[in-house]
């Protein structure tokens, strides 16, 4: 009993890999998955451009975010050639391989505008906030030490006289 | 001594101690605004100069190039180099005039190049290419099987570029048309530039 179920186990993954082997049409991408994994590749890059901006406009560093988009754009490009020759399984690959490539991105480019948010605010409040208040404190200060100055040489004319 | 006397210079001396205290702030405040925002394109040769462009070209033989975007757009930047091909009596795309009334070329794209580029900063990408063709002696034409563009092979199989009797040569035009992404549209718009390079396909 046990060794005819095994037997039948065998000769099942027997004949699904002869027939991977001689009919790999059978399980070949179609032109409709081709073209949704391409439009679906596109929409991810673009949510990534769209973070990335923002990321900039936050006055984040996005060299690195730039690099990874450059990357998956380059094998979107690959598979929309493929995709124009009819070459569906390389198509759906290469759109794959660049929506992947992009695991992640949105999250870390929220994380790096949040930093860069913050470190916008300390930058604002050493270069600009600051100096304003030192140089309010020197006018002060000097119109300070003036009159102490002239009072205390009030008091010395008065003692002179 | 009477203290009025120096009052000028006291007041001079905390003006200036005063001013250099504020002069990070002023640099940060002080800073005209942009009022000119464009795209730069350029095409350089194999050594980054604007002087040995391939022209004479021999079949499946290498040629280099550098292409290169400059952003000055105020925005990281999305584009798309669309590469074409055209003979003398093909359209070209235009660079002249109002962005908006200049039109790409109505040829299909070979292949696209994404770019992506923030404000202030430029890509440049080596670009080596070769064609494959052969010459029609009948109908005195070269006709293309394909490009090859940094190891992309580019099917060709419909480009034909005839015999120019007056400049005597086979013409033809290898160029680079630059779009924009666009997020208000969702789509890609001809950015009003492009860089072409003239080759002459020699057959001997």
């Amino acid at each position: 009993m046990k060794k005819t179920g095994l037997a039948l186990c065998f000769l099942a993954v027997l004949i699904l890999t002869l027939y991977t082997i001689f009919f790999p049409y059978a399980f070949a991408v179609t032109e409709t998955e081709a073209r949704l994994a391409i439009e679906s590749a596109q929409g991810k890059i673009v949510e990534c451009y769209n973070a990335v901006v923002d990321v900039e406009k936050a006055g984040g560093n996005i060299t690195d975010l730039l690099s990874r988009l450059d990357d998956a754009g380059g094998l979107l490009s690959k598979a929309t050639l493929a995709y124009s020759y009819g070459e569906f399984d390389e198509a759906h690959d290469f759109a794959v391989q660049s929506e992947e490539g992009l695991e992640g991105f949105v999250d870390e480019a929220n994380a790096l505008k949040e930093t860069a948010k913050q470190e916008k605010y300390w930058d604002f409040v050493i270069t600009v906030i600051a100096p304003i208040v030192g140089a309010e404190l020197v006018v002060c200060g000097s119109f300070a030490v003036w009159f102490l100055l002239k009072r205390k040489y009030a008091e010395v004319g008065s003692e002179v006289e | 001594m009477k203290l009025d006397e120096h009052r000028a210079l006291f007041i001079v001396v905390t003006g200036i101690l005063a001013l250099l205290v504020v002069s990070p702030a002023l640099d940060r405040l002080l800073v005209f605004p942009r009022t000119e925002f464009f795209t730069e394109l350029w095409l350089l040769d194999s050594n980054l100069r604007a002087e040995d462009y391939p022209f004479n070209i021999t079949r499946n033989q290498d040629y280099s190039v550098f292409l290169g975007v400059g952003n000055r757009l105020g925005y990281c930047a999305y584009y798309l180099v669309q590469v074409k091909f055209r003979n003398q009596t093909q359209s070209a795309p235009t660079s002249f005039g109002p962005i908006e009334n200049r039109t790409p070329s109505g040829l299909p794209t070979l292949f696209n190049i994404s770019a992506f580029v923030a404000d202030g900063h430029v890509w440049e990408q080596p670009l080596t290419f070769s064609f494959n063709y052969v010459y029609n002696e009948t109908l005195s034409k070269v006709e293309f099987l394909g490009l090859r563009l940094n190891d992309v092979w580019l099917g060709m199989s419909d480009y034909t570029v005839s015999w120019d009797p007056v400049r005597r040569g086979f013409f033809g035009f290898l160029f680079f048309e630059l779009w924009l992404y666009n997020a208000s549209a969702n789509s890609f718009h001809y950015h009003g530039r492009f860089v072409s390079l003239r080759l002459n396909m020699t057959v001997s």
